[in-house]
């Protein structure tokens, strides 16, 4: 009977392992090949080539660096571009951005989506709420037994 | 994303509606469902790690990968064998539609360029059009979720009291 628990575990342990490597396997592929599937130039590319992607639409996620009357500067590092539009946001704001690469540096936008510069706080606080609210709902219905290294439903001893 | 609160929410409501239904689901499968929907946002530890992962690994990696369907699956996967024998198939069922839950919601987000990220990895990388109904920072959608959840707990607690 242990012995066959023992197999039982091993081959649980090996399934495990292997469904470790895959995930790690996919971390590490998503963040290679996605830079080639991308159908927009990556950030570094474009600053260090910028008269290459010129009239090219791009998309990328910005932090608002100045905010002055019809001209933004927003910055994903290490690009650093230029709106000249007045918009509605703060300095510090994230933004998303998809627009045309302009000569001198100048971002044509598309469509602009805007965040509360305070709602990063606002986020965390209630993600981590809702993640207590989940922990403590699955430890009042189940244990831990650590003879057989599994969870169980409370009250299946 | 809307926020996690939401996403445990919407998979509260879910699952214990379904224990309502479904006899052979016992009220215990209702907080794997939630631990399904934040599993994706795994990928937001990211935001909270300042070091970037190359610089400590010998090999770097997109935390964004986490909150894709692939590595998402086999989270599913490794967290079912956490569980007796008896239970894995259902605990992996209840975590992966929790899961898909996250990936709906997250798909009906505003994005500048109107394109749902690529979550299908690895099996495509297709990219369908955004629901384009909320911004992340928005707390109407958690507002909105709060609800009928405090609905469904309302009458499930009563349902049990009565029970008894």
């Amino acid at each position: 009977m242990r012995s066959r628990r023992r197999s039982v575990d091993i081959r649980r342990l090996l399934a495990m392992a292997v469904l470790f490597v895959l995930l790690s396997s996919m971390l590490v592929h998503y963040d290679l090949a996605w830079q080639e599937r991308s159908p927009y130039p990556a950030t570094g590319e474009v600053q260090a080539q910028y008269e290459d992607h010129l009239g090219e639409r791009t998309f990328h996620w910005f932090v608002v660096r100045e905010v002055h009357d019809q001209r933004v500067v927003i910055e994903s590092d290490p690009l650093v571009l230029t709106i000249e539009k007045d918009l509605a946001v703060e300095e510090g704001e994230l933004i998303q951005v998809y627009g045309v690469l302009r000569p001198e540096h100048r971002f044509e936008p598309i469509r602009v989506v805007d965040r509360d510069p305070r709602s990063r706080l606002y986020l965390l606080g209630i993600s981590v709420f809702g993640a207590v609210l989940t922990l403590l709902g699955f430890v009042r219905s189940w244990q831990f037994d650590p003879e057989g290294l599994v969870f169980q439903r409370r009250g299946d001893d | 994303m809307p926020d996690l609160l939401t996403h445990v929410l919407v998979a509260y409501v879910l699952f214990a509606l379904a224990t309502w239904r479904f006899d052979r689901l016992p009220h215990e499968y209702v907080p794997l469902g939630m631990v399904g929907a934040m599993v994706p946002d795994l990928s937001k530890l990211g935001w909270l790690v300042p070091i970037p992962p190359e610089e400590v690994l010998p090999i770097s990696f997109a935390w964004a990968a986490f909150h894709r369907l692939g590595p998402f699956l086999a989270l599913a996967g490794i967290a079912a064998l956490c569980f007796e024998r008896r239970e894995r198939l259902a605990v992996f069922g209840v975590v992966t539609v929790g899961g898909f839950s996250h990936f709906f919601l997250d798909a009906l987000n505003a994005r500048a360029d109107r394109l749902v990220p690529p979550y299908f990895y690895p099996f495509t990388w297709w990219r369908p059009p955004t629901g384009d109904l909320w911004v992340s920072s928005e707390i109407w959608p958690s507002m909105v979720a709060l609800l009928p959840a405090a609905g469904v707990w309302f009458v499930t607690t009563r349902w049990d009291h009565f029970d008894r």
